[in-house]
């Protein structure tokens, strides 16, 4: 069978990090690793490991249409709203991670079979990939969800100027995601940084008010989801609950990143890069295009 | 230094009150606090959750009372003192909070963050900038790094454009030279007045408060009765007092913050704060105030004791916001109890 | 090296460490890596991380970062075989990834021959500027680095004006902007800033040392400083010949003295603070000729090559040290006579 034929739009962390679990997927080949210039870390890297790289951002696309299957965008939601109608009209598959939500939202271990119908999937954000899958199996269990919360706390070190400068874009789109995936009425996303050093793992605090809250329920259905996101993301793991405190289902997780690019502590980042992988690798057994 | 002979009184008792009650302060209760503080010419009435706008959650405690009718009912209560509010981002954000806010009448605005992440305010303050409201700077928790580094968190907030920085004694850890050390750092490195906010768990609350002013803090903040998080704040009736004998200028009418004061007691505290024994332990564990209840809660739940989680809190680092790290720290401690046992 | 000479070495760590013993324990289990670990300061650096691990059992894995393993091995064959240390070898400007379990990061590299920077001046201020550059992005990603040392200059400072005997840290002097003398100072400059940017943006933990002049093993021969040509001459027997009129003032700190004091400041010092590191005891460079002179039996000749008087003044360039003493306890434990002796029993050893 041939390659399925991955580039990378973006050399930043994310971008380099996913290049690093690209090149690790049997399923996956990276055909092109780009950026704006060529004196990043990044840039670096991508060299080391013998990669094609481009200092031509998304010019160099439609350049080589022929040679690639599948961007990985790994910009900025401004950027991504510029690339998404040249990506669509060049007839590319799309994952997006990026808060552009230009595509419909996407966490593998919930919708993995109904996304791939979508040429751009929306990665939603590292908070949501952690907190969505147990939102949803929520909303599975309790057909009221009154009201439902996400805190997360994040190592200080791993958010860069970009993500402190779009703290409120974050909390606004995680607060939808966890609304579409658990039918919530409503949500709330909370972001702590905390400084620590050695730097905090990346935790995840699920609060919510049911009616008739049935946590045994909720096991049940949680418990095979949990193992389904542990097949792409293997430091994801549930640290307290689902557990009723007070009038309170309460479930803690904490992620631990795989340290390919970006450290281990940035379970944050390292989660939504391997819901991206995770996602590509289906488009590639899926035969690509 | 120009020795400093006024000092600008804002009173959080409506807001950092609110951790004391678990956020379950009414409506009628900020109107009639609102009233006695307007009598008493207080200058700065700051109302909302105890974690700020748009900080009623699970997380920290659904508030009685949202963040309209709470910011509605101060702003019909209030003529000439001015309606303040805290945001944290992370918590609060632009579009769901600060625009309600403004379009509600706040005057004064404190963005606040923790003690070192400052560049999380920075479109924050901007948006109030923007819209001509007055906009202050907050650093949480300001014990946890050095005098010098805070100063250097402070600059960002005065190149971001706020108008005042405080620093928050949010765990209640300060000693006069800790003070005179932070605060007199900052004063040699900004050109924007600086405020400081004191909690009372090692009982140096006002003597805190004394000291931020006499090295050059123009701006305190004080509760009645100390009503506040934890052991509570600097008590602003004996502040107001203390700063008049001073020969401070506070604008404030002492017979009315007294009033105001008793008025405080009678209706809006469940129980005077007071310097509890777990108190000096959250003071000298350096965790933020705000935890207390919570501690309290759930170290009854699991059976285990409170002071224990407050020294793995302190040595956690645990900072403002992590509120669910105490169920975390909580159910280990009460793990490894029953495995000595 | 002889292991008579590698045993001086090992006798001053031991004598000059022994009021800090306690401090480098935070050093216990932790992995230290030195850029520019082959030169003068990584050759110290190492001579002491060995003492401490076995003498003091403390169990520190050493890493040096360096461009040449060649020069590394010859320089410092009993460090290279020692199983605690590694060697990585590449240029510092293309560094991605650090070693993962990094602790503690000494940033040493930089050449402060300032014949290199008066033949390569552009290459002196490239190499300085991207080799911390690149450092500082590479650390973002570390996630236990309790310390980086950023190994400044003294000659950040500028001219030492003659009314003041000691720099403090405050002071607020600077080299000469586009002078051509200025490269390397301007440089290390940049270097401090930008690592300070990246304490301010990054919330790394960085300490600025600012060294001034030293003698000892490891320093080259052939280097261009007072002191090493006076020890050349002496280890030839030849008359010591002074450069000028002798009226110079420095003051010289010994190698150990300086490995211990870097090593304290790494491990104790709080990110955001900045330290000069050497000795404060001002001599001029004739004092050290006459002092390196009387080493020899029978004494050597000292020639002083003044040229007439043009007014120009005397350059000195003497550290204030007292937040050192203050903050650490850090004094010169060798005095200067007796790191002249070492230096060249040293040298006549190896």
């Amino acid at each position: 069978m041939q390659q399925y034929r991955i580039a990378i739009l973006g050399s930043g962390n994310i971008g380099t990090d996913l290049l690093v679990k690209a090149m690790r997927s049997p399923h996956l080949t990276c055909v092109a690793f780009i950026g704006r210039g060529y004196t990043s870390p990044g840039m670096n890297k991508a060299r080391a490991l013998g990669i094609t790289c481009s200092d031509q951002s998304i010019d160099y696309i439609p350049e080589h249409a022929d040679e690639i299957d599948l961007v990985f965008d790994a910009t900025s939601a401004k950027d991504h709203a510029l690339h998404a109608p040249i990506l669509k009209a060049l007839g590319k598959q799309v994952i997006d991670l990026t808060p552009a939500k230009v595509g419909p939202m996407c966490v593998p271990a919930v919708n993995l079979d109904s996304s791939l119908g979508s040429s751009n999937l929306n990665m939603v954000t590292c908070g949501g990939q952690a907190s969505i899958p147990v939102a949803f199996a929520i909303g599975q269990t309790h057909p009221e969800v009154d009201y439902l919360e996400v805190v997360s706390s994040i190592a200080s070190k791993s958010a860069g100027p970009a993500t402190r400068i779009n703290l409120d874009e974050y909390i606004e789109t995680t607060e939808k995601g966890l609304q579409a995936f658990s039918g919530a009425k409503r949500t709330k996303a909370i972001l702590n940084l905390n400084p620590a050093v050695p730097c905090i793992d990346m935790q995840t605090t699920i609060f919510a008010n049911v009616k008739n809250p049935d946590i045994e329920a909720l096991k049940r259905v949680l418990d095979p989801i949990v193992e389904k996101i542990k097949t792409y993301v293997p430091g994801y793991k549930i640290l307290v609950g689902p557990i009723l405190d007070g009038d309170r289902i309460v479930v803690m997780v904490k992620v631990r990143g795989r340290g390919d690019y970006l450290p281990e502590y940035a379970g944050n980042l390292d989660i939504i890069n391997c819901a991206a992988i995770a996602m590509a690798e289906q488009f590639a057994m899926n035969g690509g295009n | 230094m120009q020795k400093v002979t006024k000092v600008l009184v804002s009173d959080p008792s409506l807001r950092d009150g609110n951790h004391a009650v678990s956020h379950q302060l009414s409506a009628d209760q900020i109107a009639k606090y609102c009233r006695a503080a307007e009598k008493a010419r207080i200058p700065i009435v700051e109302v909302g959750h105890g974690n700020g706008l748009g900080a009623s959650s699970l997380q920290v405690g659904l508030a009685k009372t949202d963040d309209d009718v709470m910011l509605r009912t101060a702003r019909e209560n209030l003529v000439n003192s001015k309606l303040g509010i805290h945001i944290i981002p992370g918590f609060g954000t632009i579009k769901r909070d600060l625009e309600r806010a403004r379009d509600l009448g706040v005057d004064v605005v404190r963005v606040a963050s923790h003690c070192s992440e400052a560049d999380l305010t920075e479109r924050h303050i901007r948006f109030c900038r923007t819209n001509g409201i007055t906009v202050f700077g907050v650093l949480m928790m300001s014990h946890m790094i050095s005098a010098q580094l805070l100063a250097e968190e402070a600059k960002k907030l005065e190149n971001y454009g706020a108008e005042a920085v405080l620093l928050m004694d949010s765990a209640g850890y300060y000693l006069p030279s800790d003070v005179t050390e932070r605060i007199g750092a900052l004063m040699d490195n900004l050109s924007i007045p600086v405020g400081f906010h004191a909690h009372n768990n090692l009982g140096m609350a006002i003597a805190n408060s004394v000291t931020a002013m006499e090295c050059g803090a123009t701006i305190l903040d004080g509760c009645s009765r100390g009503f506040g998080a934890g052991a509570g704040n600097a008590q602003l009736e004996v502040l107001v007092a203390v700063l008049h004998r001073m020969g401070i200028e506070t604008g404030i009418d002492l017979y009315g913050m007294l009033d105001a004061a008793d008025m405080a007691e009678q209706e809006l505290l469940k129980e005077i704060p007071r310097i509890s024994s777990l108190s000096v332990v959250s003071g000298l564990a350096g965790v933020f105030s705000g935890f207390s209840k919570h501690v309290q809660r759930l170290s009854t739940e699991y059976n285990i004791d409170p002071r224990d989680v407050f020294f793995e809190l302190g040595r956690r680092r645990i900072i403002a916001g992590q509120e669910d790290l105490i169920i975390e720290v909580a159910a280990e401690i009460a793990a490894s109890k029953k495995e000595q046992s | 090296m002889k292991q008579a000479a590698i045993q001086l070495l090992q006798d001053d760590c031991s004598r000059v460490i022994q009021e800090h013993i306690a401090d480098l324990d935070l050093l216990r289990d932790a992995t230290l890596l030195v850029t520019g670990g082959s030169g003068f300061m990584g050759g110290w650096i190492a001579e002491m991380v060995c003492h401490l691990n076995d003498v003091h059992r403390k169990n520190i894995r050493l890493k040096v970062l360096a461009r040449n393993r060649a020069r590394f091995q010859e320089r410092l064959p009993h460090i290279a075989a020692k199983p605690y240390v590694e060697f990585i070898q590449g240029d510092l400007r293309d560094l991605v990834d650090l070693p993962r379990d990094v602790n503690y990061i000494v940033h040493a590299a930089g050449d402060p021959d300032n014949r290199t920077h008066s033949i390569n001046p552009v290459g002196t201020m490239i190499n300085i500027a991207d080799g911390t550059r690149a450092l500082v992005q590479a650390a973002e990603r570390a996630s236990d680095l309790r310390m980086m040392l950023n190994v400044s200059s003294g000659n950040i400072y500028g001219w030492q004006p003659a009314e003041l005997t000691r720099i403090p840290e405050s002071y607020m002097g600077a080299p000469a902007c586009g002078a051509a003398e200025s490269t390397y100072a301007e440089a290390k400059r940049y270097a401090e800033t930008l690592m300070t940017a990246a304490r301010c943006q990054s919330r790394l933990p960085i300490l600025i040392v600012r060294p001034f002049a030293f003698v000892g093993a490891y320093q080259l021969i052939d280097a261009p400083w007072a002191v090493n040509t006076f020890i050349n001459d002496a280890l030839q027997k030849r008359p010591i010949r002074v450069l000028g009129n002798g009226q110079t003032v420095r003051s010289l700190l010994y190698g150990a003295d300086l490995a211990l004091w870097l090593l304290v400041m790494l491990v104790r010092g709080k990110t955001g603070q900045i330290y000069n590191l050497g000795s404060d005891a001002g001599v001029t460079v004739e004092t050290v000729a006459r002092l390196v002179a009387a080493q020899s039996q029978p004494r050597l000749e000292v020639l002083l090559n003044a040229a007439p008087s043009r007014n120009i003044p005397t350059s000195i360039l003497v550290p204030d040290t007292s937040a050192a003493t203050r903050d650490f306890g850090l004094k010169a434990i060798t005095d200067l006579d007796t790191a002249i002796r070492h230096t060249l029993k040293w040298h006549q050893t190896k």
